[in-house]
Order: structure tokens, then C-alpha cells, then sequence
């Protein structure tokens, strides 16, 4: 090892651990790189604003020679430019931390460490960043404009280049095209070909002939583009016979030409801007919170989408089909075209910490199942209600986590029995427990300190209020007392989740705070006997 | 097998929710007939225990055989096209007019050309389902209330309890009957003998008097209602 090479090391060793130095570098590359830091949309502002001054003061310098004042704002400019390129090179990787990697591997692997080898690599890592396309637009910008040399003011052209890597709009004009490279390459070389051949065919049968416009190669080949972008200048014209055959058959190419170009552009664009839509959307949630996720928009979405708008509760919608988004974008609703059994997507549609529920309510039961599993891995606290489309997806779908399951086939069965057997009865109890009669079903919680505690439930002044008891809900805890109260002829205790129903108590069955009195009863009675509750308070 | 006075229910329609909802009925005790043109589906129905019978519902001759049976007082209709429902609907109708059906509407535009055909009930499932979740979102104490009492396959059930000219409450006081709570039972309201699509509140209800033929709309046991139709109501029902 060379005497250099342990001081190199340990120079490097003394960077990785120093704080300082990470947070300096954090803090340029949240700056320059980062685009989910906020000060980088300022950073990009500033510069473009400078870019375009620059570009300005030079446009100007054209046609009036500018005194002191140009010439040093165009330096400072350039000193900038310098300033940004070389830390934007710094901040491409970090070089130190990759040559200790090699130095470890060497130490590893028990084999003596050579530097100029690791430098050479580390070089070639920096080279990347220079030789990548943005970099060399930023390098183009820098040179200076020497203004006698005519053909170098076009490097002034790539100072507006640079305005490219500031706006992300821009970034994402090029990804597009980017994207559709093949066929814009396969365009490419069919108008270069018959380009060629057209421009061939005019230089041989025009630049003899007197009276012609055609000069040399390049005005033939100047003519055929003007010509087959249908633009036709009328600078450069055929004046024989056989060049003005030549070009009708550009002509119809050029139409050719123009059309195969707008589609795959209007391709490109129209799958772009979808997923822009959707970008926006996502965005949109970052800031929203306690919203319900409805996954599927067929008719029991639809439905449920109805209420949620209704009551002005807010949700999105995601769907696996683009004519059920669009629908639901038209209607003004907001809505994600994705396959929700994507895990990434109920990430970032904010499973975790944003959503308040989840509704997995497609067509299809291994959908729902699977998006069930997957969010309640993700959340263990967001209520999620599923449709099981069939019956055995019920347990299935409770298993998976679950909150309710719905299933539609399992109301239509139970629709049609009670109505079979008692028509009378199921039509007005479900007129009253969906609330269509004017009629309610309601909680009315028992505070603490109110008239209702420490109350028999035969006390209470319900048949005042117009009000019917249904039952009693009371937490699990406070079961145990409550047993010995319960007179074996009347009522009737249902067991739930976390809390007991009991079914119409007893006059004698004492009532504790935390308990919800479940009444049936016009709305306005129900209000009335909440304030009674509330005002008689002990 | 069809048992004298067992009221059997038909069902058509496509085979997936077919099988559903005739589990349902068949779990609440009806007799069910499954009908379907296609072997297959009827060799499976038939695995699941249910009685069986292949026809082509657009035959009417065919139809016919299912219908002419004094048994069979309900068609249920469950095609995922208004197109067939209505047509099954409206030959069902023709051909007994005595019959009630049931069917399943796809949106709510549908329910208007289902009812001009002859249904008697129209359920559309997506609304009824949307409903449902509605409730959970909303309401979630009382929608899980209901599911572990009402809905489930728990001891609630509702009933509804006609009184007969020989009941002991005739000409009581209804707000009597509620308040003398000796039954373990919720009375919900009654539907008065002539107003048949007028259901009352019981809150509402507490000076009518009882008359026969009115309906009392009741939520409680199964056995307490058992109960309470023999000793209220009398041996008319």
C-alpha cells in the first residue's frame, strides 16, 4: 500500500461518520433532489428565473452591445451555474462511502488494497453523472458565448435546455416520449428514408435545369422536409416535370407521416394524463383524513356512494375498470382507476393512518377477500365491510378480517322468505329499522350523572315520551352485576362483540352509566327524551 | 315429496343465486322447488337437497306443470335480465293470477316494468345491500344490534299475529295491551283489518281499540311468540 492510501482511508472514514457532513449533504440534495421537500419547487423557481434572465440579457446583447453591467450579471450567472453543476456531481453519490466498501471488501477477502484502481472506479461512477443527458445541457450552458463565433451562440440554446430539469412538467413531457421511443424511432426511420430518397430524386432531376431553386444536396433535402411536414414554404419549389411528380408522392407520405406521429403522441398523452388524474387524486388524500375507501363502484358502490354524498362524508372511489371511473369522475366524485388488490395501492391510498374505512364491495369474492387481508395487515384499526357474493365467503371474509360482511344474495333470500311468510310484519319492521316511516331506531346512551342512571328501566317515562324500549346495550364489563338482576320470564340476553343486548329488561333491571337504551320512536321524541335525560341530570 | 298444506315455493333464475336464496328459504322452512333448463345446474341443486324440475320457462305448456300445483302459491324470479324476469312474470300471472311473486330488480328503473308485468315484490339486492353498509357506516351500534338479534339466526324473530273473532284482546284497548307487558314480546304497531298497506307505530295506536282482522306487528323469541299467539290471539291464527 502506498503511503497515501491509509490518510485517504481514514479521510474517508472521518466523512461516513460525521453528522455534519450528512446533513450538509442532506440539505442540498432536499434542495436541489428531493422533490417531496418543499423548498426545492422555490430552489427550481429561482433558477429558471435566472436561466431565463440570462437567456434574456443575451438576446438582448444581439442587437445592443451591453456595457460593464451585462457582463458581470452574466458571470455571476455563470459563477452560479459552475457552483450548481459541481454540487449536483457531489451529490450524484457518495464516492466515500464507496471507496471504503472496496477498501473493506479488500480487508475481507484478505487481499492487499490498491487506491488507483478504487479511484478509477469511483471516477467512472462521477463520469456517469457527467456523460447523463441533463449534465451535459448544464456543462453546454456554462461555456461562455464567445460572441464573434456565430455557430457557438446555439450553446446558448441549452441554457434554455436547462430550464428542463426544473420543471418537472416539463420532466414528465419528456418521460413521454421517452416511453414511446420505439415508435418514434420506427417513425424516424421511415421519414429519414424517404426523405433521403425524395431529396435524391430532386437533386437529380432539378439542380441541372435553369431556373431551378435546388442549389446543392442540402437545399433538396431542405425542400423535402418543408415538404413532407406538409408546411411548404415556397422558398425552394420543382420546376421540372419529374421533380413535381416526386413531390406529390412526398406530399402523400407527409400525410402519412403527420398521422402516425399525432397517434402515437395522442397516445402517449391520453395514457399520461391518466395517470396524472390519478396522481392528483392521490395527492389530494394526503391531506384528507378519516375518509372511507369504496372499493368496487358496480351497483352496491353506487348505492352506498349515493348516502356517502348525501351526507357529505368523504370518500374515494377505486375501481378496476376505466368505464366505472369515469362514470364516477364524472359525477364529480373522486376516483382511482387501479387494481385494488394491489398492495401498494391501499399504501398510498393511506390505509395506515388516513382512512377511516374501507368498503371492499366488488363483484368478486377473491378480491374482496384478498383486498380484505392485505388492509388489515396493514391497519389493524380501519373498520372494513366486504360483499360476499357468495355464502361461503361470509366466514371467509370475517376470518380475513372483516368488520361486516353484506351479502347481497343472503338479503334477496332473506328479503324474499319474510316476505313470503309474513309480508306484513317484514315490510313495516324494515320500514322502521331503515327508518323510511318517519319512524326510528335509535341509541339513547345513558351518561354518567344523568336521570337515567342508577334508574330502573321501568321507572323511566318512556310511554310519556312515545317512546318503545327494544333493549338495553351494555359493555361486557359491567355484565356480572347485571345477571343477578334478570328475571328469568322476561327478556333475554344477546351476546355481541364487545357487549351484551338485552332484549326488552325487566321493569327492575337497573341501568348504568354507559348504557345505551335502544328505542323505536319518531325522531323528534327521541330528541326530546335525550334533553329530559340530560336536563333532570342528578 | 310436497307435504299436504306446505305452501312450496318456485324459484327460476340464474343458477348461482338461485341455490342462495333457496338456502335461505329453505332454512327458514319453506319447501322449495328449484326449476332450470339446464341438467347440470339441477343435478347440483338436487346434491344441496332441494326438489327439482326441468323445464323451459318460455314454454308455457311446460310452465304449466310446475304451476297447475295447488302447492305452489309463490314463483320467485331471479334472472339477471328484466328482459326474462318480466317474461316469466307476465306468464306466471296469466296463467294464476292467485300467484304471488317475487322477484329481483338490477336497478331502480327496472322496478317500474317489474311491477307493470304482475310482481308482487320487488327486491333490488345492490340498494338493500348499499342500505346495509349505509347502516354500519352510520349507525354501527344499531346495524350490529340488529344483525345478532333480528337478522341472524338468534332467537328474535318477528311476527305477525292477526286477531281472530274468538281472541281474548277484542275490543281491549291497544295501549292496554302494551302496557300490560306480560308478554316477552315487542309490539311494534298493527296494521288496522281494511287499511292493508297502512302500518301504525304502536305510539300512535294507543287508543285504537281491536278489532278482528286487525294485524299486530310483534318482534320477540320464537317461542315467546309461539306463546303469545295462543294465549292472546286465539285459535283463528
Amino acid at each position: 500500500m502506498r503511503p497515501l492510501t491509509p490518510r485517504i482511508v481514514r479521510l474517508c472514514e472521518s466523512i461516513e461518520e460525521s453528522p455534519r457532513y450528512r446533513r450538509c449533504k442532506r440539505f442540498f440534495h432536499d434542495l436541489m433532489e428531493n422533490d417531496n421537500a418543499p423548498f426545492k419547487r422555490y430552489y427550481d423557481l429561482v433558477l429558471i428565473t435566472l436561466v431565463l434572465a440570462s437567456i434574456g440579457v443575451l438576446i438582448y446583447d444581439v442587437k445592443h452591445p451591453a456595457g460593464p453591467l451585462a457582463r458581470g450579471f452574466e458571470l455571476t450567472v455563470v459563477s452560479i451555474f459552475i457552483v450548481e453543476y459541481l454540487l449536483r456531481l457531489w451529490l450524484y453519490n457518495d464516492a466515500h462511502r464507496d471507496l471504503l466498501k472496496e477498501f473493506e471488501t479488500a480487508e475481507l477477502m484478505n487481499e492487499p488494497f490498491r487506491l488507483s484502481p478504487a479511484l478509477w472506479r469511483i471516477a467512472r461512477r462521477k463520469w456517469e453523472y457527467v456523460s447523463s443527458p441533463l449534465a451535459i445541457v448544464d456543462l453546454l450552458a456554462i461555456l461562455p458565448s464567445y460572441r464573434p463565433l456565430r455557430l457557438l451562440r446555439i450553446f446558448l440554446l441549452f441554457r434554455l435546455f436547462k430550464v428542463f430539469r426544473y420543471s418537472q412538467s416539463l420532466q414528465e413531457f419528456g418521460r413521454v416520449l421517452a416511453e414511446k421511443r420505439f415508435e418514434l424511432g420506427m417513425l424516424a426511420m421511415f421519414v429519414g428514408l424517404v426523405v433521403f430518397a425524395a431529396s435524391t430524386a430532386m437533386f437529380m432531376f432539378e439542380a441541372g435545369e435553369s431556373g431551378s431553386h435546388v442549389g446543392s444536396f442540402f437545399d433538396a433535402v431542405y425542400w423535402a422536409f418543408v415538404t413532407i411536414a406538409t408546411v411548404g414554404y415556397g422558398d425552394v419549389v420543382p420546376v421540372t416535370m419529374e421533380g413535381r411528380v416526386v413531390a406529390i408522392m412526398l406530399i402523400v407520405s407527409g400525410i402519412a407521416v403527420i398521422s402516425f406521429s399525432t397517434s402515437i403522441i395522442v397516445t402517449a398523452f391520453t395514457e399520461k394524463f391518466r395517470k396524472v388524474a390519478d396522481d392528483r387524486v392521490y395527492a389530494t388524500l394526503r391531506s384528507r383524513r378519516a375518509y372511507t375507501i369504496v372499493c368496487g363502484y358496480g351497483r352496491m358502490g353506487e348505492a352506498v356512494v349515493e348516502r356517502l354524498a348525501g351526507a357529505r362524508d368523504p370518500f374515494v372511489i377505486v375501481d378496476r375498470s376505466e368505464a366505472a371511473v369515469e362514470k364516477a369522475r364524472q359525477q364529480g366524485h373522486l376516483a382511482i382507476l387501479s387494481n385494488a388488490a394491489e398492495h401498494e395501492l391501499l399504501e398510498r391510498i393511506g390505509i395506515r393512518d388516513r382512512a377511516a374505512t374501507l368498503l371492499c364491495v366488488t363483484g368478486d369474492d377473491i378480491t374482496n377477500i384478498f383486498m380484505t387481508l392485505s388492509a388489515r395487515h396493514l391497519s389493524k384499526s380501519v373498520r372494513i365491510l366486504a360483499r360476499a357474493n357468495k355464502k361461503e365467503s361470509v366466514l371467509k371474509l370475517v376470518r380475513a378480517g372483516a368488520n361486516h360482511v353484506v351479502s347481497p344474495y343472503e338479503m334477496v333470500g332473506m328479503n324474499a322468505a319474510e316476505y313470503i311468510g309474513q309480508p306484513v310484519a317484514f315490510d313495516a319492521i324494515y320500514g322502521l329499522v331503515t327508518g323510511t316511516r318517519g319512524v326510528v331506531l335509535e341509541g339513547v346512551v345513558v351518561l354518567a350523572g344523568s336521570a337515567a342512571e342508577h334508574r330502573r328501566v321501568g321507572d323511566l317515562p318512556l310511554l310519556e315520551y312515545r317512546l318503545l324500549l327494544f333493549g338495553v346495550l351494555r359493555d361486557v364489563e359491567q355484565q356480572a352485576e347485571q345477571t343477578a338482576m334478570l328475571n328469568p320470564l322476561h327478556g333475554g340476553a344477546f351476546r355481541l362483540p364487545a357487549s351484551r343486548f338485552y332484549f326488552r329488561p325487566a321493569a327492575a333491571f337497573h341501568l348504568h352509566a354507559r348504557d345505551i337504551l335502544v328505542v323505536f320512536g319518531y325522531e323528534a321524541s327521541v330528541h326530546k327524551f335525550r334533553k329530559f335525560l340530560e336536563t333532570r341530570g342528578a | 315429496m310436497t307435504v299436504a298444506g306446505v305452501q312450496r315455493i318456485a324459484v327460476f333464475g340464474d343458477h348461482a343465486m338461485v341455490l342462495e336464496v333457496a338456502k335461505h328459504l329453505q332454512y327458514r322452512e319453506h319447501a322449495v322447488l328449484i326449476v332450470d333448463d339446464k341438467l347440470e345446474h339441477l343435478e347440483r341443486a338436487r346434491e344441496h337437497g332441494f326438489d327439482t324440475a326441468q323445464l323451459d320457462f318460455t314454454d308455457d305448456a311446460e310452465l304449466w306443470t310446475v304451476l297447475a300445483d295447488k302447492a305452489t302459491t309463490t314463483v320467485v324470479s331471479l334472472f339477471d335480465s328484466d328482459a326474462e324476469n318480466v317474461f316469466l312474470i307476465i306468464s306466471a300471472r296469466a296463467l294464476k293470477p292467485e300467484l304471488k311473486i317475487v322477484t329481483i330488480a338490477e336497478s331502480t328503473d327496472s322496478v317500474a316494468k317489474l311491477l307493470a308485468a304482475g310482481a308482487n315484490k320487488i327486491i333490488n339486492p345492490h340498494e338493500i345491500g348499499g342500505r346495509k353498509l349505509w347502516g354500519y357506516l352510520e349507525r354501527p351500534v344499531i346495524a350490529e344490534i340488529l344483525d345478532h338479534t333480528l337478522f341472524s339466526s338468534a332467537d328474535l324473530n318477528m311476527a305477525e299475529m292477526e286477531v281472530a273473532q274468538s281472541s281474548p284482546v277484542r275490543g281491549r284497548r291497544f295501549g292496554e295491551l302494551l302496557e300490560s307487558g306480560t308478554h316477552n314480546a315487542v309490539l311494534l304497531g298493527l296494521v288496522r283489518a281494511g287499511n292493508a298497506e297502512d302500518f301504525v307505530f304502536s305510539m300512535r295506536a294507543l287508543n285504537h281499540v281491536l278489532h278482528a282482522g286487525d294485524m299486530l306487528v310483534v318482534i320477540g323469541p320464537k317461542d315467546d311468540l309461539a306463546r303469545m299467539r295462543r294465549e292472546l290471539i286465539g285459535p283463528g291464527s
